[in-house]
């Protein structure tokens, strides 16, 4: 008897990159930096999308300025992706683009499936809006809880703390520091936190292992072990180019 | 009495993104027939998960040896009590006393490979971290327990498929799962137990046991049931046109889904003096009602196909008309106040996604349950008046099952907020979804979730 007539599919990886496009990001060529970036980093993300096709990688772009909006609001697949730079203007709506994200991922539309998504929040300043009530609705969503949260701090201006918040305070387990937002001082070291977060990240979070759920440790840990980070952290004194935000 | 069971059978294989990766495959699946003291036949089939991972690096090792505790734990049991000793203690036996053995058992039994074979660092039972599906059939009844994101489907040798048992853990969130590990494992298991008298009139089946990686390579969870079916057939191994064997079905499975490890188990009774053990028919998931894990609901009316109530949808269609004149969603309207004489005509987009839905639903009414289940959260927030309806409904071109879950809201409130379900059928004529030829099957569905659902807290 031949095999039956159901559908077998590979569980979706939504990407999700919430965009700061306040008018400092003009200053010093972040946003072209940032556009740069994101758009060096697709081919190395569609090739992690090839090597892991058990998981289906759907990226999605918030910019947010005076007001938070969809830059990509349709799930994309990675390899169909084409950038359009983002522009800077404005200030910053970082809660109204929490609030954004939120409600992406109720469940529906979330598909009940999917893996654990990936959020990368890129700032270079501080929320000008109800930061803690954006933050608050996107804790309320289950797939946000079960997220990789990851947040890359643009130059010396950035509110570390509010990035913080927003990846969630995380004690040091054996043998790792505790999680903290990435900070970037130049376009080199922002390109290179950018393609770990769309290459090793992705990676792990399209191959999770199943955990132990109620444990202290686990929940310390995070939903997906992360990969090792970029040399810049690692050792800082690593040669990326002079800091110059 | 008279055994009915057959043998069972099982097969594991390592996932395609574990080979892959290299990794060993961390699934683990042991079946077996023993005696109880009166020299009977109990077929035991069992199942295990490892979690993986860097923090579960010997889990391959501890799905293997949570079975093969689980057996020995069984066949303990049976060595001291008679299996006609009655059901009810038999029942506790499932919930209380058998995990209890097991966890022992498998905290032992990973103890003693640890010091067999030291690895780096100190020995902590997390290492070997691995779920467990356990099922047990005797002459009398079956029985089955465990913990962690296994499943457990019955498949009727007439067709009909339904999910017995699903990991329903409020803290097992994203890939978490519960585990042989915790340290209050055993007070896990009873929340997965459960046993079935076997009585002389029941009909021929199957159960199959398997872990999470073959229902998380279906799209649907319709999907799974009628894959499972297939799979209840175990003839996998014996039919050269099953893509050349169990194994290689299993592999397609992982392959072209999940990526994850796949194992499944397969028990089946058939009546003696009747030939060959039975051999469901392949896809038989329609027509068919799905019992919840914990209480089975009483008989669903066999679905009428929707093209028998064209009458209905007609009527509804031509709402959809009157209101995308208006520029608004077709769910958006109280239905019973419109005129049901409108003429029939192509619906708006919402009409027409939440048509096909309920024809969707109702094409496989053992998956409703399921998928409404999952929409939990949606049904509590309507309830409470945390969601709002109306934009569901609008937006039912996008998710028309939202749509018809909020649209269904209102026959809730049907009697000062009662849940339908206390409802007389009396009082039900009036409800929307009939419009759309909803099923009874859906209606049922939908009644059970309405009631199960909390209403606002009265301030």
């Amino acid at each position: 008897m031949p095999f039956p007539d159901v559908k077998l599919a590979n569980r979706p990886l939504h990407f999700l990159y919430l965009c700061d496009c306040s008018g400092s990001m003009a200053a010093s060529g972040k946003m072209q930096a940032l556009n740069q970036a994101i758009r060096q980093s697709l081919p190395g993300m569609a090739a992690v999308a090839r090597d892991n096709p058990e998981a289906r990688v759907l990226v999605r772009a918030v910019s947010f300025a005076d007001h938070a909006a969809w830059h990509i609001e349709t799930p994309t697949p990675v390899d169909q992706l084409e950038w359009r730079d983002l522009q800077a203007g404005g200030i910053t709506a970082m809660g109204a683009a929490l609030q954004l994200v939120a409600a992406a991922l109720q469940t529906p539309p979330m598909e009940v499936r999917a893996l654990p998504p990936v959020l990368v929040l890129i700032s270079d300043g501080q929320p000008t809006d109800d930061f803690a009530g954006g933050l608050e609705a996107l804790r309320r969503v289950p797939w946000a809880q079960k997220a990789v949260r990851l947040a890359i701090a643009l130059g010396h201006d950035a509110d570390l703390e509010v990035l913080q918040r927003f990846i969630g305070t995380e004690p040091a387990t054996a043998g790792r520091s505790p999680r903290r937002p990435l900070q970037a001082g130049n376009a080199t070291s922002l390109a290179q936190y950018i393609q770990w977060a769309s290459t090793a990240v992705v990676g792990a979070a399209s191959m999770p292992a199943s955990r132990v759920s109620e444990t202290p440790l686990e929940a310390a840990a995070g939903n997906i072990p992360l990969p090792d980070l970029p040399p810049t952290v690692l050792d800082p004194t690593d040669d990326v180019g002079p800091v110059v935000w | 009495m008279v055994n009915r069971w057959v043998a069972p059978i099982g097969a594991s294989r390592t996932g395609a993104a574990h080979r892959r990766a290299g990794r060993p495959c961390q699934d683990a699946v042991l079946c077996r027939e023993l005696r109880g003291l009166d020299g009977q036949p109990v077929m035991v089939m069992a199942v295990a998960d490892g979690h993986g991972g860097r923090r579960y690096r010997r889990s391959e090792v501890g799905s293997r040896l949570a079975c093969e505790t689980a057996l020995a734990a069984v066949q303990g049991a049976l060595a001291a009590r008679a299996l006609d000793g009655g059901e009810e203690g038999w029942s506790r036996w499932l919930e209380r006393d058998l995990p209890e053995a097991i966890q022992r058992g498998w905290l032992e039994a990973v103890a003693a490979h640890w010091q067999s074979d030291p690895g780096e660092g100190r020995f902590e039972s997390l290492l070997y971290g691995s779920t467990l599906g356990l099922v047990v059939m005797t002459p009398r009844w079956w029985g089955h327990t465990g913990l962690g994101d296994w499943d457990l489907v019955r498949v009727e040798a007439d067709g009909p498929a339904r999910l017995l048992e699903e990991e329903n853990e409020p803290t097992a969130l994203g890939e978490a799962t519960c585990s042989l590990c915790q340290p209050r494992a055993a007070s896990l298991f009873a929340r997965r137990a459960g046993l079935h008298p076997l009585e002389g009139g029941t009909g021929d089946f199957a159960l199959v046991l398997c872990t999470d990686g073959i229902r998380k390579s279906c799209a649907t969870d319709g999907d799974f049931l009628t894959l499972a079916a297939w799979l209840a057939r175990g003839d996998g191994e014996a039919d050269p046109e099953v893509a050349g064997s169990l194994s290689a079905a299993l592999d397609r499975i992982s392959r072209e889904g999940s990526g994850d490890d796949v194992t499944v188990a397969v028990g089946r009774v058939w009546s003696p003096g009747g030939g060959p053990p039975p051999s469901p028919p392949p896809p038989p998931v329609a027509g068919v009602a799905l019992a919840p894990p914990a209480a089975p609901c009483p008989p669903v009316p066999e679905a009428p196909h929707p093209r028998q109530r064209r009458p209905a949808i007609g009527g509804a269609v031509a709402i959809g008309l009157a209101l995308a004149g208006v520029g608004w969603s077709w769910l958006a309207l109280n239905w019973p106040r419109v005129p049901p004489t409108l003429p029939a005509a192509p619906g708006s987009p919402g009409l027409r996604a939440a048509r096909l839905e309920v024809e969707r639903l109702c094409g496989q009414p053992a998956a409703i349950p399921l998928e409404l289940r999952r929409r939990r959260e949606l049904f509590v927030a309507l309830r409470q008046g945390r969601q709002d309806p109306a934009p569901l409904k609008a937006a039912a071109a996008a998710d028309p099952l939202a749509a018809l879950i909020a649209a269904d809201l209102p026959a809730v409130d049907q009697g000062g907020g009662k849940p339908p379900a206390a409802q007389p059928a009396a009082a039900e004529p009036r409800r929307p979804l009939r419009a759309l030829g909803a099923c009874p099957a859906l209606l049922k569905a939908l009644d059970r979730q309405w009631a199960v659902a909390p209403a606002a807290p009265t301030p």
